[in-house]
């Protein structure tokens, strides 16, 4: 008995089908099935994915298994078009076009994640296709259901003329009350209109132990719970995957029906081999190679940026050069010097970063800035033969101006040539039990304490959501747009993948995520907004306007010593990647006095070298304070430049293949299985391996352990050499900013906010701490941006708590103004933006006190109604009382988000010098292990899952105090830690270098007379 | 006017439940003094005037007032004091009893903190950054001056703060309305046109049905507004023909308020029917409301039924949305309301036979061997069985998993029996036509 199963649903149907095409293809293989086709609703965001899947389950490759495997997968989609539903089943490539054609014209019509297709639409794309007819959603079923059996006939008629003999009606049998009597009624019908019937089991589940969870995903698309969904959910569980023998038995009265679904499985030919993808031709003179072109500008620009040094590397450009021309890459490379070439037109800041920063190709054509000579390019991370995979160049772009770059990419090739690609959201725990215990019935309140301890595990409610919310975890959610991948191709798009409406005006997106693009080899264009060039770009612009200096990411001054003092004293709030608190207080111990030891710094504070134990001895050997060794002869040349300890992603797999018996292809495996969503089980499979293939090179079962962890820390945190050079080099720009330029560095930084690990207030006080004036909001002379004022920082409306852009700038436009209700008049100003105007200070020109100006402000706020227009108001003065400093301050925190004046902490410095409690700064004078108390404002609770510590930043008006909180004492404090926004600590003084913590025993919170909330960044 | 004791119940919903409670919070205090009012808010006020007799010692009382609440499951904060405002304030501040000593009421509302006063948060925000944060600062500000940064709101605060509010005893809502003279003390001045005329019309409807009920019909209206400034505006309306036509009267009252500016927010209106004649069959037939009196007469009388015998005594037939076929029929309480939409069709349309009777529960049976026995019947030869067709689902709560047959038997029956998948038990679920 030989059956194929030609109407499948995965959970890329989103919400709809309950199993995964691994899943699907796993149960089809097991009940010996001949076909199964996935044909996802009005998508095809699965099937590369299932060929995947099925190269993993057959152990074959991606290009044979389609030819060899035992299952043949087929593909389509259940399409939806007008008020009809169908089957389309793709024969040949030319199908496969009009299929991608068909779903791209229906998603193009209509709002993400809505179809919108009509027949006649699809009528036109027929060619290659294979329909379905007749099943359970179809008009022709809801003709039929209604009696209608004239139109059901003139439906089939229609159908028929448009698809021919491809056309088949498809008979479903769920076996609910009636579906025989209907299905009889729809082989009747066929028959008399010649039309051939086949059977399909209409499939959304693999099995039917998956019925519950289906249930759960109707009841999150519909939003109700379990109890609510009634009839909405399926009647029983039989649309699961069914054996030959089961479907036979359902249709023993039309055996031809399950006959014909081999017959039709035979005649789809098409295989996802078939589908060739390149790159569009560059635009080129008559005349010119596009080999020849990227070599003359490599070669132009490897002697501009390397000078006398460009000989040296000669030659490693053209064996680069020579692999390129042999893979047919030199257009790829051409787009991305054409964007990075757009971007310097615009003055837009770019760089790219990733693999690239290994390709001197990629440093010669000015899209990556780290110099050859300062870290060993392995071109082969990039581009090699053997993995024949496409190159993948990420591109950092001013994150304010990257749409611009984007709108570019799609006018220059069109929308039918480029899109970006999709991000498969998945449930991950926290939103599965959500949606799980939603369908349940459990209260917002009761999830809410779902991830505390201490839960009712015994309740068989509790079980139930954790046992399905489990099961859910990786389905996917909804599609999203990759962060900034893009594809372009020399073929139409929409005949390669489905093309769909983003959720952002003017982005098409196509339905495939990244891993499936990488499977089909395509090239991809990292496009991704960085915050840090935004603010780069904009403080070169101040240090032009003001100090009369030219800089930009390359001229920047080299091995500044300022800048590695101010580096190395750990002076670091605003600057790229290396102001965390953690990073802060890495500083100090590192002591960088070069370039390369920023890119250790980069690299050193992430998950992998922390979770593999590898930082304290890289320290101790970088202060020789132990030997440098090296576990394994081979493993010299692969770790000199860490001093024996592996920090970088490339590190352990060198080590991997040196010592770990893995082949080049296996240790790139075991780079992508890292950064897999699913790299749990993934990498658990590797951990055997690689441990035994290091014990047998000779290496400690310690050492191979903490190798693995570090591994796994890595996943997709890990950073490979080039690319933490490459953010070494804007840690060294922007460092070098503020070290000489603090003012515009502040102005520029707090003008690209929201981005970054500080507030406007920290930056503000650190500026202040510097010495360089802060001057306040104030409508008379603030710009919606903060500005610069002979040196000092006038800080910018855009700090005003409910002042909207248009409005800001309006006040910019239209000052100045003779009275709050002139300004109110001439700008438009809403009601709502009044009162915290004059809260923030910025009417402080108009009226000298802030309360009177408060006063008139909220007069001014209220229009008089209909009744009252042309009324007078008399009214007698308000004798309001005068403001306190404190609360001054906590109307300048909460309404311009920054102390301008003041630092609260002065207001009670003195009571605390009283109690013995020291400042920031005082914890400097003081000797390690000694008992301290600090206090100060919270601006950072931090708890990274490598260190199992609460960390937390205190603020005064000297500093920053790093206070670390075991576990056992944040049990003890953790309201008081999470909930207070100043607190005093008492504790250990540990000291490291010039690095300072307070390790706390005793925390209290520090009350000021009224609530003074700084934002502070937080890990809850 | 005497002592007034406030018993103040925090977050009193206003609810139909809480509207039944409201009486009967009234009944249970009606033992304690005769005069009795309500804010509909929660506060619950008794006049202490004429009770000197009964009430020598108000702090006692006071907590006979608590005591009374408690035993209907209130806990309420009770106090005594001059006037109802004072009494109010300090109720809501209290869980226990208070007594504010005869005299002294301003200095207790003096250093009240706004925050007692249940003022919207951005009234609170806005006095809180000028500064005002007692009811004492507040009526240091300049008269009308917060009317103009709160709006009503605003007004409200002043005249709370002045105990300008509270002060009717007992509040007007409990007095009689004359059936030519009806009028609305605003809880918060308004100046908006439009809610004037809702209100206004609202007014003109009880004044119209009480003159069609006389079947008189108006001649000429008297229109008047007080100002938030306590000063009056008066203005005879008359209209073509005597009328009882709401929407010609309301159009006199929209030209006269849209023709001139107030000078301040309008506080309270009235209406007085000034000149009346008889009304004519075509005016009365406005109030031909028959039809909807006769569904509020059947309303009330579920309603009576429901108070008389249990609100589970009135019940009415629904459909449940649900796979289960014993489970699709249910009755619920007869005042329930009726749910907005039908259930959805299954998307798996399945048409049910038609059943001569279904079991709920289904009834047990034992089918084996080609019959089918039904308790204290005969064994029933089984000739044609057709099916099966499954139902399955409610794994969440009470899971089912059934394969339903139609059975044929020797008698000419037909039954719809299903086995249970996980015992392997028949039932029998329903006799078919």
């Amino acid at each position: 008995m030989r059956y194929a199963e030609l109407h499948v649903k995965s959970y890329f149907s989103f919400l709809r089908g309950a199993s995964s095409p691994e899943e699907l293809i796993g149960r089809a293989r097991e009940l010996g099935h001949v076909a199964m086709a996935l044909t996802d609703l009005n998508g095809l965001y699965g099937i590369v994915a299932a060929r995947e899947a099925l190269a993993e389950a057959s152990g074959l490759g991606r290009r044979e298994v389609e030819a060899r495997s035992d299952l043949k997968l087929l593909y389509g989609a259940e399409l939806e078009f007008d008020d009809d539903r169908g089957v389309a089943l793709v024969r040949d490539r030319e199908g496969y076009g009009q299929l991608c054609s068909a779903i791209s014209t229906g998603r193009r019509a209509a709002q993400k994640g809505e179809f919108r297709l009509t027949s006649g639409e699809l009528f036109e794309r027929t060619r290659g296709l294979f329909l379905l007819a007749g099943g359970p959603q179809s008009a022709v079923m809801r003709l039929l259901r209604e009696g209608d059996l004239a139109h059901a006939r003139r439906r089939l008629e229609a159908l028929r003329e448009a698809f021919g003999e491809r056309l088949f009606v498809e008979l479903v049998r769920h076996q609910v009350p009636g579906d025989l009597e209907r299905s009889k009624a729809m082989a009747d019908l066929a028959r008399s209109l010649g039309l051939p019937v086949l059977a399909t089991n209409d499939v959304t589940l693999h099995a039917r132990k998956r019925k519950p969870l289906a249930d759960v995903l109707a009841c999150a698309r519909e939003g109700i719970p379990l109890t609510r969904a009634g009839r909405r959910l399926a009647p029983n569980a039989e649309a699961h995957l069914k054996s030959a023998k089961d479907m036979a038995k359902l249709f023993e009265d039309l055996p031809e029906a399950i006959e014909r679904t081999v017959a039709l499985a035979d005649a789809l030919r098409f295989r996802l081999t078939d589908v060739t993808y390149s790159y569009p031709a560059p635009d080129l003179a008559l005349g010119e190679n596009a080999d020849e072109v990227l070599a003359r500008l490599c070669r132009k620009g490897l002697s501009v940026r390397l000078g006398e040094l460009a000989p040296r590397y000669g030659a490693a450009l053209e064996r680069e050069l020579g692999l390129i021309t042999e893979l047919r890459y030199a257009g790829y490379f051409l787009t991305m010097w054409e964007v990075v070439q757009l971007c310097h037109r615009l003055n837009i800041l770019c760089q790219g970063r990733g693999s690239a920063a290994n390709s001197l190709v990629c440093f010669s054509l000015g899209i990556t800035s780290v110099r050859p000579d300062v870290i060993d390019m392995l071109f082969e991370r990039f581009i090699s033969k053997e993995r024949n995979e496409p190159p993948d160049i990420d591109l950092d772009i001013e994150h304010e101006r990257r749409e611009e770059v984007l709108q570019y990419v799609y006018a220059k090739y069109g929308r039918r040539h480029a899109g970006m690609v999709a991000e498969t959201i998945r449930y991950r725990r926290r939103s599965a039990v959500r949606d799980v215990g939603k369908a349940l019935g459990f209260s917002e309140e009761e999830l809410g304490r779902m991830s505390d301890a201490g839960l009712d595990r015994d309740d068989p409610k509790v079980r139930q959501l954790f046992t399905l919310a489990h099961e859910l975890e990786g389905f996917p959610r909804h599609l999203s747009i990759h962060v900034g991948g893009f594809i372009l191709s020399g073929e139409p798009l929409d005949e390669i993948a489905p093309i769909e409406n983003g959720r952002m005006a003017d982005r098409t997106v196509i339905q495939w995520n990244k891993d499936d693009v990488d499977a089909m080899s395509m090239f991809k264009l990292d496009l991704l907004g960085l915050g840090m060039l935004t603010v780069l770009a904009k403080a070169f612009a101040l240090v032009r306007e003001h100090r009369q200096v030219e800089l930009t990411l390359q001229t920047t001054p080299p091995d500044d010593p300022e800048t590695y003092a101010m580096l190395q004293r750990a002076d670091t709030v605003g600057v790229f990647q290396v102001e965390s608190r953690a990073q802060m207080n890495m500083l100090p111990r590192l002591q960088p006095k070069e370039f390369y030891d920023l890119v250790i710094e980069v690299a050193l504070v992430r998950p992998g070298p922390i979770q593999g134990q590898m930082v304290h001895p890289y320290l101790r050997r970088r202060r020789g304070q132990e030997k440098v060794e090296y576990p394994h002869p081979k493993l010299e040349t692969i770790l000199r430049k860490t001093r024996g300890v592996p920090l970088f992603q490339e590190q352990v797999m060198r080590l991997a293949e040196a010592v770990g018996g893995y082949t080049a292809g296996e240790a790139d495996q075991l780079r992508r299985d890292m950064a897999s969503w699913r790299s749990d089980g993934r990498m658990e499979r590797h951990r055997d391996r690689l441990i035994s293939g290091m014990r047998r090179s000779g290496l400690t079962l310690e050492f191979a352990e903490r190798v693995f962890q570090q591994i796994r820390g890595f996943g997709a945190y890990g950073f490979p050499e080039s690319h933490a050079a490459a953010f070494a080099h804007l840690a060294y720009v922007s460092a070098y900013l503020k070290a000489h330029f603090p003012a515009e560095f502040a102005c520029a930084l707090i003008n690209s906010q929201p981005m970054g690990f500080y507030s406007p207030a920290v930056i503000v006080n650190d500026l202040k701490r510097h010495g360089v004036e802060v001057r306040p909001v104030d409508v008379q002379r603030s710009n919606w941006d903060c500005t610069l004022e002979e040196g000092a920082l006038r800080l910018g409306l855009r700090l005003v708590r409910n002042l909207g852009e248009a409005q800001g700038r309006a006040i910019e436009r239209t000052r100045p103004f003779a009275s709050v209700e002139d300004l109110s008049k001439r700008t438009g100003l809403p009601a709502k933006a009044h009162v915290p105007l004059a809260a923030a200070g910025a009417l402080r020109s108009l009226h000298r006190q802030r309360r009177q100006a408060l006063w008139a402000a909220a007069a001014t706020a209220r229009s008089a109604g209909p009744l009252l227009v042309g009324a007078k108001w008399p009214e007698g003065e308000a004798r309001l009382p005068p403001l306190a400093p404190i609360e001054t301050l906590a109307m300048d925190i909460h309404y311009a988000r920054t102390f301008p004046g003041r630092h609260p902490m002065e207001l009670v410095r003195a009571d605390l010098a009283r109690q013995g409690i020291l400042s920031a700064a005082e914890l400097f004078a003081r000797e390690a292990d000694e008992q301290v108390t600090v206090a100060g404002l919270v601006i950072t609770r931090q708890r990274p899952k490598a260190a199992g510590v609460v960390f937390v930043t205190l603020e005064d008006e000297t500093g920053h105090a790093d206070v670390s909180v075991s576990p056992g004492a944040f049990l003890r404090f953790q309201e008081v830690i999470r909930l207070s926004s100043a607190l005093i600590v008492r504790g250990r003084l540990v000291a490291d270098g010039r690095a300072r913590n307070v390790s706390a025993a005793f925390v209290t919170p520090l009350e000021f007379t009224m609530p003074i909330r700084p934002r502070s960044h937080d890990f809850h | 006017m005497g002592r007034i004791a406030c018993a103040y119940i925090p977050r009193f919903e206003r609810d139909e439940a809480a509207r039944l409670a409201e009486e009967e919070v009234l009944r249970r205090l009606s033992r304690l003094s005769p005069l009795l009012d309500c804010d509909g808010h929660g506060a619950f006020f008794l006049g202490l005037e004429g009770l000197s007799r009964l009430v020598r010692n108000e702090r006692r009382f006071a907590e006979q007032v608590k005591a009374a609440l408690g035993e209907l499951g209130f806990q309420a904060g009770v106090a005594i004091a001059d006037g109802p405002f004072t009494a109010w304030v300090v109720a809501r501040r209290t869980e226990s009893v208070e007594r504010v000593p005869p005299g002294k009421d301003r200095a207790a509302i003096f250093e009240l903190p706004l925050t007692a006063l249940g003022l919207s948060d951005e009234a609170l925000r806005l006095l809180e950054l000028l500064g005002v944060r007692t009811a004492g600062a507040l009526l240091a500000l300049p008269p009308g001056a917060l009317v103009r940064r709160l709006g009503a709101e605003g007004s409200r605060i002043e005249r709370l703060c002045r105990g300008q509010l509270l002060t009717a005893w007992p509040s007007q809502a409990r007095v009689p309305v004359s059936v030519e003279e009806v009028s609305l003390e605003l809880e918060q001045p308004t100046e908006e046109l439009e809610a004037l005329l809702f209100l206004f019309k609202s007014l003109l409807d009880r004044l119209l049905l009480a003159l069609a009920h006389s079947r008189s019909a108006l001649v000429e209206l008297s229109a008047v507004v007080r100002l938030d400034d306590r000063t009056s505006v008066r203005r005879q309306l008359t209209p073509a023909e005597p009328t009882l036509d709401a929407r010609v009267l309301l159009d006199l009252v929209r030209l006269w308020l849209g023709a001139r500016p107030f000078a301040a927010p309008v506080a309270a209106l009235g209406l007085v029917a000034s000149r009346t004649g008889v009304a004519g069959a075509r005016q009365l037939q406005l109030f031909a409301q028959r039809e909807e009196e006769e569904a509020r007469a059947l309303e009330r009388a579920t309603e009576r039924l429901a108070a008389a015998f249990g609100i589970d005594a009135v019940v009415r037939p629904t459909l449940v949305d649900t796979h289960r076929p014993e489970a699709r029929l249910s009755w619920v309480p007869f005042s329930k309301p009726r749910e907005g939409a039908a259930p959805p069709p299954s998307s798996f349309g399945g048409a049910m036979p038609l059943a001569l009777k279904l079991f709920s529960p289904p009834e047990p049976v034992v089918w084996s061997g080609g019959t089918l026995l039904r308790p204290g019947q005969a064994r029933a030869p089984v000739i044609s069985v057709e099916g099966p067709h499954r139902l399955s689902g409610e794994w969440w709560e009470a899971p089912f998993d059934r394969s339903y047959y139609w059975l044929s038997v020797a008698a000419g029956d037909v039954f719809w029996v299903f086995r249970d998948e996980a015992s392997g038990r028949a039932y029998l679920q329903a006799l078919v036509d």
